[in-house]
C-alpha cells in the first residue's frame, strides 16, 4: 500500500513537469527503438541467411592470382572429382554487370541449360535457349522488364545484346535474387568473352558433410593457387556481418548509445536546487531516506520502463510490419538496387533483455544517485542550502 | 539537570556549529540547556541570528547537534539511527516553517497528505484524514486548488494542516507571523491556542511581540548569540 | 482516476501489445519456415548461390563470402573505404589452412 502511494506521488511529481518528461520519454523511446530495430533486423537477417544458405555449395573453389580472384581452369575439374568423397564438380560462370543507364550493378549468373528445375519462387521458366534470361525483382522493376519483355545489356565488346525475359523471380526471393540476371552458361561465356576452358569458379559436391574440410584441404594441397571456400565459411560470413558486436550493428548501436549516455549524464550531474529543497521538505515532514530514494526510483523507473516498452514496440512495428524502411535507407549505402527487408521475424530474447538492462538500469541509477546526498542529509541542512 | 515528570523535551549543553573548521564557521547554538514540559507553550525570542531557528530545528529533530544531548520523551535523539529519528520526527512533531515550504505544483490536499504517503495507511484513509484537517481549518472547499492559487494566509493554514495530519504531540512553528498581516497573525494565534487547549505542546521561534506577549504563552526564552539569556 | 492505476493500465497495455506483436511474429515465422524459407533454400541450392543480394555497390559487398582481400584495396592499397557498405561488411573468416596456423 505504501508503495502505491509513493508511486502515486512519483507520478504526480513527474506530471508537474509534463512537457519536460514527455520529451524525455520521446527521445529515450526513439533511441531505444533505433537500438532495438538494429538488433531485431540483424538477428533476423542472420537467422535468415543461415536458413536459406544452408544448402549453398559444399565447396567453392576460386583461383587466386596476385592476391586477386582470377578465372579458374576447367581442366582441374576431373582431378578434383577423383578426390575421395567428392561428387559432382561443376564450373560456375558468373560476373558483374554495371548498367550505365541506371547506375546499378547486376550479378549475371550462368546455369546449365540442360537441367530442368522446378522453382516455386520463379514465375515463368529458367532460360533454356540462347538469348533467354530470368531476372530478379530489382532488375525487373528498374528496367521495367517483365516476362515477355526484352532486356538489352552491353557486352564486353560494347555491343548491345538483346535478351528475352522468360522468367522473373518472385518478391519472396528478393534477398537472394534481387539483382540477378540468369542466363545459360554459354550466354555468359559469350557475353563476357570468357577464355576457353576458364570458369569463374567451381562448385564441388562432397558426399559426407563432415569431410568438407578435409576435401577443401586436399584441393588446396593439389592446387596451391586456389582458395576453397566451404559452406560453413559462407554462413559464418553472414554471422559476422550481422553479429551485434560488429560492423553495421555496432555502428548504429554505438551512436545510439552515445545519445543515450548524454541523456543520462545530464541527469546524473546533479539535481537542481528546487529538487534538493523538495527532498528537504519531504524529510522534514517525516519521510525517511529510503522513502525518498524509493520515490526517485519510481520516477526513474516510470520513465525508463515506459520508454523501453514504447521503443521496443516501435522497433517491432518498424522491422517486422513495415520492413524496416528507415534502417534500410541507412544500411543501403550506395546500392542502387536494394531488396526490401521482408524478413521472417526472429527474436533473440537475450539481446532484448540485455538492452533493457543497459537502458533502464542506468537511467534509474542516474535518477536515484544524484538525490542520494540530499536524501541522507539532515533536512534542516538541505533546506538551508 | 533533573527532568520533571511532565518534561517532554530536554536539551543538555547542546551546541550546533555550521561549516565546522572552515573560514565561515558559525556557532549557531552554544551550549543550551532547556526543558519543555508537556502542554506548555514555549517561545524562543530573539533577533535574527540569535540561534532560535537552529535551536528549534534541533529540538524538532530536523538536525543533529554537534555536541550535547537532546532527550525527547525519554530518548536521546542525537544517538538514534536515521530511520528511528524519522519516525520520532513524524510521530511527535508537526513543523510549521517560516517559508511554508509547500510544494507549489501540488494541490492543497496533496500537500497536506504528503506526511502520510510513506505511512502504512490506505489511500482512502489518507484522503479522509486530510479532508478532516482541512475542514477544521476552513479550507475544505479549496482542497483541490493548487497551493500557488491561495493567499498568504490560506497557504499558512495549509502548512498548519500538513503539520497536524500526523496528530503530533508537539507543534513547532518558526516565525509563523513573518509573512502575515496583523489580522491574519491574530487568527493564527487563535489556532495555536486551540491546539494547545487540545493538549498539544507548542514551541515557537519569533521576534514578533504579538506572539511572545500573547496570554497563551507559558514561557519565553530570550536568546542572543546562540545562548539563552533570560527565561520568563 | 488515480495516477498509479492509469500508469499500471498503460504499462499493461504496452506489455500486452508487445505480447501480441511477438505472437504475431511467431505465427508468421512458423508459416514462413514451412513455406518461404524452404523455397528460398531450394532456390539457393539449384542456382548454387553463395550470398545474399543486399549490397550491390561493390563486388566484395555483393559477395562478401567470396571476396578476395584485394578487392577493397583495388584502387589504392592505402585507400580509405569509399563504399558505405564496405564499412559494415567485415572480411570473411577463413578456416585455418592445414600446417600454416590461422589465416
Amino acid at each position: 500500500m505504501q508503495r502505491f502511494k509513493i508511486l502515486e506521488y512519483a507520478l504526480s511529481s513527474l506530471g508537474r513537469r509534463k512537457g519536460k518528461h514527455l520529451s524525455i520519454i520521446a527521445v529515450y523511446a526513439f533511441t531505444i527503438s533505433v537500438l532495438a530495430s538494429i538488433l531485431l533486423l540483424s538477428h533476423a537477417l542472420r537467422e535468415e541467411a543461415s536458413a536459406i544458405l544452408a544448402d549453398a555449395p559444399h565447396v567453392v573453389v576460386q583461383r587466386i592470382s596476385a592476391g586477386r580472384h582470377d578465372l579458374i581452369s576447367t581442366d582441374i575439374i576431373d582431378p578434383v572429382r577423383q578426390i575421395p568423397g567428392v561428387g559432382e564438380v561443376r564450373p560456375r560462370y558468373w560476373g558483374y554487370y554495371f548498367d550505365g543507364i541506371t547506375g546499378a550493378n547486376y550479378t549475371v549468373l550462368g546455369i546449365d541449360d540442360r537441367r530442368t528445375v522446378e522453382l516455386e519462387l520463379l514465375e515463368g521458366a529458367l532460360p533454356e535457349a540462347p538469348g533467354e534470361c530470368a531476372v530478379g525483382g530489382g532488375v525487373s522493376e528498374l528496367r521495367e522488364a517483365g516476362i515477355g519483355d526484352e532486356l538489352v545489356l552491353v557486352d564486353s565488346r560494347g555491343v548491345g545484346v538483346i535478351f528475352e525475359v522468360v522468367g522473373a523471380f518472385r518478391s519472396e526471393s528478393n534477398l537472394l535474387t534481387n539483382d540477378l540476371v540468369v542466363m545459360s552458361n554459354a550466354d555468359v561465356i559469350e557475353f563476357f568473352d570468357l577464355p576457353q576452358n576458364r570458369a569463374t569458379d567451381l562448385s564441388v559436391e562432397v558426399f559426407n558433410p563432415k569431410e568438407v574440410q578435409t576435401v577443401a584441404a586436399k584441393i588446396k594441397v593439389l592446387y596451391p593457387d586456389t582458395r576453397p571456400i566451404t559452406r560453413s565459411e559462407i554462413i559464418r560470413t553472414y554471422d559476422a556481418v550481422f553479429h551485434w558486436r560488429s560492423g553495421m550493428v555496432l555502428m548504429v548501436f554505438f551512436s545510439a548509445l552515445i545519445a543515450f549516455c548524454i541523456l543520462a549524464w545530464d541527469k546524473a550531474t546533479g539535481i537542481s536546487a528546487e529538487e534538493r529543497r523538495e527532498i528537504g521538505i519531504l524529510k522534514a515532514i517525516g519521510w525517511s531516506t529510503s522513502d525518498v530514494l524509493e520515490l526517485k526510483f519510481w520516477e526513474g523507473a516510470a520513465i525508463s520502463v515506459t520508454s523501453f516498452l514504447l521503443g521496443l514496440i516501435a522497433a517491432f512495428v518498424h522491422v517486422f510490419l513495415l520492413d524496416a524502411p528507415a534502417l534500410a535507407a541507412v544500411v543501403k549505402g550506395w546500392s542502387v538496387l536494394f531488396p526490401q527487408f521482408r524478413l521472417t521475424p526472429s527474436l533473440n530474447l537475450y539481446q532484448i533483455f540485455v538492452m533493457g538492462f543497459l537502458t533502464v538500469v542506468p537511467y534509474v541509477a542516474s535518477t536515484v544517485i544524484p538525490s542520494w546526498t540530499a536524501a541522507i542529509t539532515d533536512p534542516e541542512e538541505v533546506m538551508r542550502a | 539537570m533533573t527532568a520533571t515528570a511532565s518534561t517532554l523535551i530536554a536539551t543538555e549543553g547542546v551546541t550546533k556549529v555550521y561549516n565546522s573548521r572552515r573560514p565561515d564557521e558559525t556557532v549557531a547554538v552554544a551550549g543550551v540547556s532547556m526543558e519543555v514540559g508537556q502542554g506548555e507553550v514555549v517561545v524562543l525570542k530573539g533577533p535574527s541570528g540569535s540561534g532560535k531557528t537552529s535551536l528549534l530545528s534541533l529540538v524538532g529533530c530536523m538536525a543533529r547537534p554537534t555536541s550535547g544531548r537532546i532527550v525527547v520523551d525519554g530518548r536521546d535523539v542525537a544517538k538514534l539511527a536515521e530511520s528511528v529519528l524519522t519516525e520520532v520526527r513524524r510521530q511527535t512533531f508537526g513543523f510549521i516553517f517560516q517559508q511554508f515550504n509547500l510544494i507549489p505544483g501540488l494541490s492543497v490536499i496533496e500537500n497536506v497528505s504528503l506526511p502520510l504517503v510513506p505511512v502504512t495507511i490506505g489511500l482512502a484513509d489518507m484522503r479522509h484524514r486530510a479532508e478532516g484537517v482541512l475542514r477544521r481549518l476552513e479550507l475544505g472547499a479549496k482542497a483541490r486548488r493548487k497551493v500557488r492559487q491561495l493567499s498568504g494566509g490560506e497557504q499558512q493554514r495549509v502548512a498548519i494542516a500538513r503539520a497536524l495530519i500526523n496528530e503530533p504531540e508537539v507543534v513547532v512553528a518558526d516565525e509563523p507571523t513573518a509573512h502575515l498581516d496583523r489580522a491574519l497573525s491574530e487568527e493564527l494565534l487563535v489556532i495555536l491556542a486551540e491546539l494547545n487547549r487540545e493538549g498539544r505542546t507548542v514551541i515557537v521561534a519569533t521576534h514578533d511581540p504579538l506572539v511572545y506577549e500573547h496570554p497563551f504563552v507559558t514561557r519565553v526564552l530570550a536568546m542572543r548569540d546562540g545562548r539563552i539569556e533570560t527565561a520568563s | 482516476m488515480l495516477k498509479h492505476r492509469v500508469f499500471a493500465a498503460v504499462t499493461l497495455l504496452e506489455v500486452a501489445l508487445l505480447v501480441v506483436l511477438v505472437l504475431h511474429c511467431n505465427a508468421r515465422r512458423q508459416r514462413e519456415s514451412a513455406s518461404v524459407i524452404p523455397a528460398n533454400r531450394h532456390l539457393a541450392r539449384q542456382l548454387e548461390l553463395t550470398d545474399l543480394a543486399i549490397w550491390t555497390e561493390a563486388r566484395y559487398t555483393r559477395h562478401p563470402s567470396q571476396a578476395d582481400r584485394f578487392a577493397p584495396f583495388q584502387d589504392l592499397p592505402s585507400s580509405l573505404e569509399h563504399f558505405p557498405a564496405g564499412s559494415v561488411v567485415p572480411p570473411p573468416e577463413r578456416a585455418p589452412e592445414p600446417g600454416r596456423g590461422s589465416r
